[in-house]
Order: C-alpha cells, then structure tokens, then sequence
C-alpha cells in the first residue's frame, strides 16, 4: 500500500489478495452453520475475479485505441448480453421474448445514453470509451432488472388471470382495457427498486460509483452531481424499458381478433 | 309474431377449432429413434444455472395425437328460446361458447348473428351494418360483437370495491361510453332477488359465492346484450340463489322477443324443463335431443 500526496491509495495485487482472503470468513459461516453454500461462494468469488479481470484487460485496450468501430462493437454486445440477461430472469418464456427483452432493453438504453453523452455531458468524441462504455453500463445494468421484473410479473399475471381478462373482454373491453391493471401493477413493479432507491439514496446507502470516486480521489461535489445524473438517467431509462416492455409483451398475448391467447 | 321473427338470432356454421398445439405436435409426429432415446436418458446439466434442463429438443417430444377440439358444428339459436347444452367436461362446451362470444380463435367456420334494426339504432350510431339482415363474426369488431353476444362465465369475477363499483366499472370502457349507469334498474332488480339497496354498498370481498355471481351477472345484463351464452352459472351456487339467478335470466330473456340464451348446465331439475330445446355436446360433435 502507498499513499501518494493527493491522498490517492493505489492498489497492489497483494491487497486485492488480502481482501479476498475475507471469503474465508465466509466460508467459515458457511461451513458451521452448514448453509452448504460453500461451492457457490467459490464459484462467486472466483467468477468475481475472472469477470472483472478480464474486462479490465478489454477496457484498458479499448481505451488505448479508441476506435469508434470498436466501442460500437463492445456497446452493442453489452446490449445483447443485458437483453439476454432480461429474457432469462423471465420464468415463464415464449418464442420472441429475447426480441421483446432486447427491444426494450437496447431502445430505453440508446435513447437515454445518447442524451447523457450528447446533451448532458457533451462528450467529444461521442465514442470516447471512457465515457459512455460506463454510462451504458450503468443504465443497462439498472434498466435490465427493472425489465425482467416487469416482464415476469406481466407474463405471471397474464396466465394466472385468464379469468378476469376474459370477464372484461366480455363486457367488450378492448385488449388494452382488458388487461391496464396487470399492466400498470408491473410497471409499478419494475419501477419499485429504482423508485426506492431514489428515496434513499444519501441517507442509508451511498451508492457505489460516488463511493468509488470518492474512494478514487475526485472531489465529493462532483462525485455527488455524477451521482444524481446517473440516478435521473436510470430512472428515465426503467420507465420507458419498463413501459416498451409491457407493451411489446401484451401485444404477444392478443390476436387480430382481440381474442387473449397464450404465446 | 311475424315471419320476420322466425329467422334465428344467432346461426353458426362448419365451425372447426383444433387445440393451439397442433402445428407443433404435426412437426414432431415422426416416431423417436434410438439415438433420440438413447440421448434423452442423459438429462443435460447445466453448471451455470446448477439445473437438470428438461426441455428436450422438438423431435424428441413424444407424438400426441391431433386433437380437435370443436368438429364441424352447425347450428341455430332462436328467438325468445333458452337451449341447453348439455355434455361432460372436455367435450368442447366451453369451447363453443367462447367462440361464439368472440373470445377464443376458431380454425374454420362462420357466425352469423341477425341484425336487430331497432337495436341498432338505440345503441349504434354507425350505419356500416344496418343494410344487411346479418353481420357476420368476420367482419364486425370484437368489441361491437361481445356488447352483443355476452358470455357469462360459472365463475364470477369482481373487482376490489363496493358493489356499486363494480356495477359502474363497464361503463369506463371505450364500448359503453355513451351508455349511462342507471341505479334505478339495479334497485328494481334487487326487489325481485329479495334484497336491499344496501348491498349495493357492501364490499365485493365479503360477498358470498351466490352474491358475486348475481352482481356479476347484473353487470353483464345492464348493458343490454341479445344473446346471453352461460357457462354453468348456477354450478357452484346453493339452491336458493340458483332459483333467484335463474328466474333473474328468464325474466330478461322473456324482457324483448329479439333475445336468446345458450345455456351449459348439469342441472336437470331446475333448468332442463325450462329448456325450448336441449343440445348434447361429445367430443366435440353437437347433437339435438329430442
């Protein structure tokens, strides 16, 4: 360990090693208490390291070359994977949910990053990676739960209240107004974590990336309007993936008929 | 009554619906082969979700025959008649009734319900379907049809609220919106099923099973409909409130000439003799019992 003037730590390997020896406490409570977690706590702490490590090296050559093609490559792959990652959260699938998923994933995403990189920060170049690799990230990140979580409610709801639906649609409900409560109840669900951690944030947690720029050596004032930005962004960014969600989702469960079906 | 009244309310024909499986049991009908089999005693383990995947590939899906769910059924449904539809469970009762009320998709086929000018003009003000004598299922919106032929189904389903809530909650909808609530009607219909307008205000949450189902049918009724399918309503009912449920039908159906009920029943002591004629339904095949 060494502290430099400015009262930046740099962090050698050997403390990332000590720090990770803390999962031997861990391993400790797991083994008394018999939680038999101990193979999954391995494999967490080992896929932490290999994870992490290896997009290091990738962002550390991305950032060297800074080539728009190739930030483009690694933007549109973090896309694919969050959509992917959405439709697996869903415990009820259907054919074209990855499709629903990555539309809703991949339009709130862009739409919002592109406003934070081109209006809010107004980076130049747009592609600079140390900018908007992050930025995405974060708003992916956020963006991909609050889907699923809408997703898997709305699809839930949709098989376990086929009754109703089907009561509403026979007093002439069009499909929309058949199923508005299921959808606002899971729009209301995606949004829930965000919306929380809005309330909270400053008071019970901080969260982590002010935390780690604070931890980094940047100014608190400035870690703490990034900090905001970044909550505004997220929010924006669950509310229209929460939304294209639900609608790309219910417009699966009609017919041209306006008959309810199961996908 | 005139000619004119002797042609039915509702007339469907060569009415086909096949279970939603079939194209994909049609792709995997050619038999197992041994490596298929052989492949499928291995369960594939998945280290990263740390589950057996059950989800075989399509040609490993063992054949299950074509299932029809409604054959070829024809039929006619008649002013001022109530016609049972008898028939065991899975015989395609359900079935019919939905696709008649529009609600579930029908492979083939073609309903017909006879254009009632003097509705038409009280609650339509679209001249697009006055001209012929019949508008078919094809051709008239969804929503337009089901304020037309309603399905009531055996178990009744009610919002959070009072029952008055759940009264008013049709007339949000885009298809009633020129219609307006009238509490006077329910009041009078409360009389007759010996009850106050206080139960108006009770919570639907503490309503007993009978209760709901009345209120439910209640809201369909208000909105006037001309054809009424009913799904075994009375089923899960005691018999005091199956009598007052069913007296609440006939004197809606006995209200104007222009209407008919379709009625799926197992009750042949309370509704079977009020029945003009009776249908049996199996495996999918409608045959009339004389």
């Amino acid at each position: 360990m060494s502290a430099t003037d400015d009262m930046q730590i740099f962090l050698t390997y050997s403390d990332v090693a000590l720090a990770s020896s803390l999962m031997v406490i861990v391993l400790i409570v797991s083994w008394r208490l018999r939680l038999t977690l101990t193979k999954t706590l391995l494999m967490a702490a080992i896929r932490t390291i290999v994870q992490l490590s290896f997009i290091g090296l990738i962002l550390a050559w991305i950032f060297a070359r800074e080539q728009w093609y190739e930030v483009l490559l690694i933007l549109t792959t973090m896309t694919l994977i969050a959509g992917a990652a959405a439709k697996n959260r869903v415990k009820r699938s259907y054919k074209g949910l990855f499709a629903d998923t990555l539309l809703a994933v991949s339009l709130s995403g862009v739409l919002v990053t592109g406003i934070a990189i081109l209006v809010i920060l107004r980076v130049q170049p747009w592609y600079t990676p140390q900018f908007i690799i992050p930025i995405l990230g974060l708003i992916l990140g956020n963006s991909l739960t609050a889907i699923s979580l809408t997703s898997n409610q709305l699809i839930e709801a949709f098989h376990e209240q086929q009754a109703r639906i089907e009561m509403m649609l026979s007093l002439s409900a069009s499909p929309f107004e058949a199923v508005h409560e299921q959808i606002r109840a899971a729009i209301i669900n995606g949004m829930t974590p965000t919306l929380n951690s809005m309330l909270v944030v400053g008071i019970v947690s901080l969260p982590g990336m002010m935390t780690g720029q604070i931890l980094a050596g940047a100014d608190p004032t400035q870690a703490v309007r990034y900090q905001i930005v970044t909550m505004f962004l997220i929010c924006v960014s669950s509310t229209l993936g929460c939304t294209i969600s639900a609608l790309l989702i219910y417009r699966r469960f009609f017919n041209s008929k306006q008959q309810f079906i199961l996908p | 009554m005139t000619v004119d009244n002797e042609r039915p309310i509702v007339e469907f024909k060569n009415i086909w619906v096949h279970s939603k499986r079939m194209t994909r049991i049609d792709a995997s009908n050619e038999p197992r082969t041994v490596k298929a089999q052989i492949s499928s005693l291995f369960a594939t383990y998945d280290k990263w979700t740390r589950k057996f995947k059950e989800s075989l590939p399509p040609e490993q899906i063992p054949p299950i025959p074509k299932k029809v769910l409604i054959n070829n059924l024809s039929g006619t449904l008649l002013a001022g008649q109530v016609t049972v539809l008898t028939g065991s469970s899975g015989s395609g009762k359900s079935v019919l009734l939905r696709v008649l009320a529009g609600l579930f998709p029908m492979s083939s086929g073609e309903v017909y319900l006879r254009n009632n000018e003097e509705l038409n003009n009280k609650t339509y003000k679209s001249s697009v379907y006055n001209n012929s004598a019949y508008h078919s299922i094809h051709d008239m919106p969804p929503t337009q049809w089901r304020t037309r032929i309603a399905l009531l189904a055996q178990h009744p389903q009610l919002l959070e609220g009072s029952v008055l809530e759940n009264l008013k909650m049709p007339y949000r909808l885009q298809a009633h919106q020129h219609l307006d609530f009238n509490i006077d009607w329910h009041i009078a219909q409360l009389v007759q099923l010996e009850r106050s307008a206080d139960f108006l205000q009770q919570k639907a949450s503490y309503l007993s099973g009978g209760e709901r189902q009345l209120v439910n049918t209640l809201r369909l009724l208000q909105l006037n409909p001309q054809v009424l399918l009913l799904d075994e309503p009375t089923a899960a009912l005691d018999s005091d409130t199956s009598t007052q449920l069913v007296h609440l039908l006939i004197n809606w159906l006995r209200g104007d000439a222009q209407r008919s009920v379709l009625w799926v029943t197992h009750d042949t002591q309370d509704i079977m003799p009020l029945a003009d004629r009776h249908w049996h339904m199996q495996a999918g095949i409608l045959s009339e019992v004389s």
